[in-house]
């Protein structure tokens, strides 16, 4: 199946919504959930909330892309012609795509970059760790004819969902799903301040110390010129709060 | 390794928009209707042209008005996914044409009406491997038809059959 290709007709669920036929949109990270069934939840933990994707976010993270054609025994070099992450590029050869990791692992290309920076070209010995940035010059060598190394470009809308997804993976990283303390997030009273530079986004989270349920918080900030350019910090019952540090940038949902 | 002025001007290459794509695993993305289908007259007279979907319910949504069938009120709870709406509202969107968002495979469909379909109508599952291994499962529901034929075949283009695994 294509993208493009016709697939359904919208419909209003078989009578279910009569007098508001749509389209239910829905993104999942696995297919062990149940069909046909809408994901409702609440509580809502960590957990169920890890299981699913923004769809128009993660549409948009790719609905745009740039490709460009390596030649064997080559280094083609180009600029960027905007920002993106090599996390979401990837290179195409005889039909078949691959990350810039498995195809620099099956030498379609060669694992080293080279980035024009400080008025020459620097080496990065790992491609998957570069992030393409605006008119600055990379160079990339192939090992093959006829494949493309291609390049999607956020189109930076729906940044509250990604500030969601963000502040959830927060959550998982510093403070133990499992723990019995924790026990669910309320994305529903996030809010949002701003100052020149970043809009700042603040989610309660609820858990449990033994003595009832308390709120705890996750913050996630987002700089404004660049919004892939983002901060994470949180609060955790269990432990020394974590302070605010920069989210990968290459990292996408 | 030295990088010189013929390393540069010799091996050059250009950037260009692909409209080139191939089956099996996604690359680019795309919305699952076509911003410039007209679907309803009605919505045409209106002056609102054009297959606009409207998000009736955004990712994370705490949805406090659910009912269930006889419109009895249920709890609020989160909301998973989104809704999309035809803006004209009500049903003028019903039957409109909704495609693929990148390449991929069908996994399974259920048109609602069998013993294990729930009673949410018809619903289409759709994996899109991703360069890096992973995959995405896009769920489409609540759907009148499948525009494809099931039965024959293991991969579906635009009136071509698929196969639903």
């Amino acid at each position: 199946m294509y993208i493009g290709d016709t697939i359904a007709r919208l419909g209003d669920g078989n009578g279910l919504y009569p007098t508001a036929a749509h389209l239910h949109f829905e993104m999942r990270r696995n297919n062990s959930l149940t069909l046909g069934k809408d994901p409702y939840y609440n509580p809502l933990s960590i957990t169920d909330a890890l299981k699913y994707s923004s769809p128009s976010l993660f549409i948009d993270d790719r609905n745009r892309m740039g490709t460009l054609s390596l030649t064997h025994g080559s280094w083609s070099v180009f600029p960027a012609p905007e920002h993106a992450p090599s996390s979401t590029a990837f290179i195409e050869y005889s039909g078949i795509r691959h990350s810039l990791s498995k195809a620099s692992n099956l030498q379609w290309i060669y694992q080293y970059v080279y980035v024009w920076q400080n008025n020459r070209w620097e080496s990065f010995s790992d491609i998957t760790q570069v992030w393409f940035e605006k008119d600055r010059w990379y160079a990339v060598y192939g090992f093959v004819d006829g494949a493309t190394l291609n390049i999607l470009f956020p189109g930076n809308n729906y940044q509250k969902d990604r500030a969601l997804i963000d502040m959830v993976r927060t959550l998982a990283t510093n403070i133990n799903p499992a723990n019995p303390q924790f026990t669910t997030i309320q994305p529903e009273y996030t809010t949002t301040q701003e100052d020149a530079n970043f809009v700042y986004y603040n989610m309660p989270f609820v858990y449990n110390d033994g003595n009832g349920n308390k709120s705890g918080y996750v913050w996630q900030a987002t700089q404004k010129s660049l919004p892939m350019i983002r901060w994470e910090s949180c609060d955790n019952p269990t432990g020394q709060p974590l302070g605010w540090r920069r989210i990968d940038i290459n990292v996408l949902d | 390794m030295k990088v010189t002025s013929t390393f540069l001007l010799g091996l050059l290459g250009v950037f260009v928009f692909s409209g080139v794509v191939y089956a099996g695993t996604a690359g680019v993305f795309r919305l699952p209707y076509d911003t410039n289908q007209h679907w309803s007259a009605d919505c045409d007279r209106r002056g609102l042209i054009g297959y606009k979907l409207i998000a009736d319910q955004v990712f994370m949504h705490l949805n406090t008005d659910l009912k269930d069938r006889y419109g009895n009120p249920l709890p609020p709870k989160y909301h998973l996914a989104e809704d999309w709406n035809g803006q004209c509202g009500n049903s003028t969107d019903f039957g409109g044409v909704l495609y693929a968002v990148a390449d991929g495979i069908v996994e399974k469909a259920d048109m609602g009406g069998s013993p294990t379909s729930q009673d949410n109508g018809g619903w289409l599952l759709i994996r899109h491997p991703l360069p890096d291994g992973n995959a995405r499962y896009i769920l489409y529901e609540h759907i009148a038809s499948v525009e494809t034929n099931p039965r024959t075949s293991r991969t579906v283009q635009n009136r071509r059959p698929c196969v639903y695994r």
